[in-house]
């Protein structure tokens, strides 16, 4: 009834418009259309994040963030957790071209087609400046609609959440950060992400329950441990990895699986790279979460691109389907007992 | 079983000899590469594109990142990797004359009352292109070490936490960090009568931030990540003189590359001074203005000469390569002839 009244009052507003009634009409459009960004957080989004369709959900953020953004805003709402979601989801799609660039460029060099390979470098680079730029929107808008509604600076205090969605866009925009810092290292510094995200992240994750967001808080706060200095310095990082992929194999969520093989790349430590894609991809009786399974969906599209660069690096090709979790180097079928040299 | 002529003999030998010649340079050569932040930092990620180059120049480089400085240079002195990446105070070993570019003072000019950040990375910049030319290309050789890169990643500040620390005399007593491997520090922080204490890269920011040390030196890219300003405090502050430039230097074992390998990529990493510059600048500008702390002209001056004589005072013990300290020299007063350093021969 009140929504149905203010949105009444709102199309009024639109339709008189003139300086006279526009400060009423900001306040009444204001409420109508905050009232429908809460709907759409509480409603709609919980279905968004149901699918696993990876490419459909980017596309459809790549498509209408513009709108949905731009549109709520001029009717002077404050969407910033929804375009946590939107820019981060989008950024999924520019990354992803960026690793289809980064594949041709390995592919180029192996063949010593140099000036392609070189060309691939710049098509990825630029790629993934965009990708920065989007995860880097995705963060700050989370950092300012938190510090603004739950009065705490961000990294410094923790908010007191009054909602689980609250919980997860902070949980999601802090992730989306941490990615804008190495996208941006990587796309030569072009967007200027600051680098003090990453302590601030790693206090921030202190904030949410690793038990209830399937150890991917502790299991982020582990990959900073890993690259800030002295960062490692008292922690079991390969401990709290562990245990936080057992928390997200129970909860059908492998986001921890996911940072622990970023971590293991970022210091070249291929046996622990491997066993974190084994293991992702070998979970005995795993069931994906049905309330996110697009977390999980977008975990499992990392974790299959950083497979195909290892693959194409070394092969020239990417990971063969149905192969996640297999290597190159190992035996292709399984033993039958026999001795074939007794053959 | 049918024997060889001694024709054939020698031509086989050759055969094999012209085989495993190709097979060196065809095989890889793994580089080490030191990055605080990994395979994800800035320098592994121009290593990238090195590597790319250098496939035009007949090598075919593996890249390994290592997070520990001291394990990669380790594992280069050891023979596991056929080059390395990392800082001067670790590859100084290897060639003591590029090693010796970060000399405390050797890229400071104090100009028209000023010490600009600018007037240094110049300096730097202008030794680089010496060493990368035909004339400076010969002291980048040494037995079968070669620089093959040089590349700045930004000057050194003193962080102080209390701002007052703004001269020479008021830094005695003081405590400061010192790396250990780096003999320089010790020596220095010693001459101005103020007490080093031990630290590395893991800890020294840990150290400034909960006060056990009065005093660090870094590089600006360190202010946002080890979040320094903690260690700064409402009084502390950053000393606008540039202490020395840091520099990541590039060294190969040559005997693993293709002749002539070394000087094209030195020619690479030049090619790359203003990128790596770019991130250095963005870091400085990344600072709060009002934590730099500018000193008078008459302190800069007495900074300037208390490093010189401490980098004199070293050299004569073999710490830095005054051939080094020379050619800096040179470079600096042909940026700022007015300097009265220019009119003593003698000077370092």
């Amino acid at each position: 009834m009140f929504s149905q009244r203010v949105l009444s009052i709102s199309m009024l507003c639109l339709a008189l418009g003139g300086s006279v009634v526009l400060s009423g009409c900001q306040a009444v459009e204001r409420t109508a259309t905050n009232a429908a960004i809460n709907a759409i957080e509480r409603r709609v989004s919980p279905e968004l994040l149901k699918p696993d369709d990876v490419d459909l959900m980017c596309t459809f953020a790549t498509g209408n963030a513009p709108l949905i953004s731009g549109g709520t805003r001029a009717l002077y709402g404050d969407p910033s957790y929804l375009e946590t979601v939107l820019f981060q989801t989008s950024a999924v799609c520019s990354e992803s071209k960026a690793i289809e660039e980064e594949l041709r460029g390995l592919r180029a060099a192996r063949e010593k087609r140099i000036e392609e390979a070189q060309d691939a470098r710049i098509a990825q680079k630029r790629l993934l400046e965009r990708t920065a730029r989007r995860q880097l929107l995705a963060y700050e808008r989370m950092v300012g609609r938190t510090e603004e509604v739950y009065k705490v600076k961000y990294g410094a205090k923790c908010p007191a959440f009054k909602r689980e969605f609250d919980e997860l866009i902070y949980l999601l925009g802090t992730i989306s950060g941490l990615q804008a810092v190495v996208n941006d290292i990587a796309a030569e510094q072009s967007v200027g992400v600051s680098t003090e995200i990453a302590p601030k992240a790693e206090r921030a994750l202190r904030c949410i329950s690793n038990a209830k967001w399937w150890g991917a808080p502790s299991a982020a706060r582990a990959v900073i441990w890993n690259i800030l200095p002295g960062g490692t310095e008292g922690k079991d990082v390969w401990g709290t990895f562990n245990q936080s992929m057992v928390l997200g194999e129970i909860q059908g969520i492998r986001l921890a699986h996911t940072l622990y093989a970023l971590s293991a790349l970022s210091i070249d430590d291929q046996p622990r790279f491997r066993d974190a894609v084994r293991r992702f991809a070998n979970v005995k009786n795993f069931k994906q979460n049905t309330d996110f399974r697009i977390v999980d969906g977008l975990s499992g599209a990392i974790m299959t691109n950083l497979s195909d660069r290892y693959w194409t690096e070394n092969t020239g090709t990417r990971t063969p389907v149905g192969s996640l979790g297999k290597f190159w180097d190992e035996k292709s079928s399984s033993s039958t007992g026999v001795n074939l040299d007794d053959l | 079983m049918f024997e060889l002529n001694r024709g054939t003999r020698v031509l086989v030998a050759a055969g094999v000899l012209l085989v495993t010649s190709n097979m060196a340079f065809a095989a890889k050569q793994k580089v080490c590469v030191y990055d605080i932040l990994g395979a994800g930092g800035d320098v592994f990620n121009m290593s990238k594109d090195w590597a790319l180059d250098s496939a035009k120049n007949g090598a075919d480089i593996e890249l390994k990142a290592y997070t520990d400085e001291r394990v990669a240079a380790e594992d280069f002195k050891t023979g596991q990797c056929d080059g390395v990446i990392a800082t001067s105070f670790r590859t100084r070993q290897f060639n003591s004359i590029a090693g010796s570019m970060d000399a405390l003072g050797s890229s400071s000019i104090v100009k028209d009352g000023k010490v600009t950040n600018s007037d240094a990375y110049k300096v730097v910049q202008t030794t680089i292109q010496y060493y990368a030319s035909d004339k400076g290309s010969v002291d980048m050789v040494r037995d079968k070490f070669e620089v093959a890169g040089i590349i700045p990643f930004g000057a050194a500040f003193l962080f102080v936490n209390d701002r007052g620390i703004n001269s020479v005399e008021k830094l005695s007593g003081k405590k400061i960090a010192v790396f250990d491997y780096d003999k320089a520090q010790s020596t220095m922080v010693q001459k101005i009568g103020a007490q080093p204490v031990s630290a590395d890269i893991t800890n020294f920011a840990t150290k400034f931030n909960n006060g056990s040390v009065d005093i660090i030196a870094a590089p600006a890219a360190a202010y946002k990540p080890l979040e320094l300003f903690k260690g700064l405090g409402a009084k502390g502050g950053i000393v606008r003189f540039p202490l020395t430039v840091l520099t990541y230097q590039i060294v190969i074992n040559k005997d693993k590359f293709p002749a002539d390998f070394g000087k094209k990529s030195r020619n690479f990493w030049l090619s790359q001074f203003d990128r790596a510059l770019k991130l250095v600048e963005s870091a400085e500008k990344g600072i709060p203005a009002d934590k730099w702390v500018d000193i008078p002209t008459a302190d800069a001056v007495k900074y300037t000469i208390m490093l010189r004589e401490s980098r004199t005072a070293m050299a004569q013990t073999k710490m830095y390569d005054e051939n080094t300290l020379k050619l800096m020299k040179k470079v600096r007063c042909k940026l700022n002839q007015a300097d009265s350093e220019c009119a003593d021969p003698a000077g370092l």
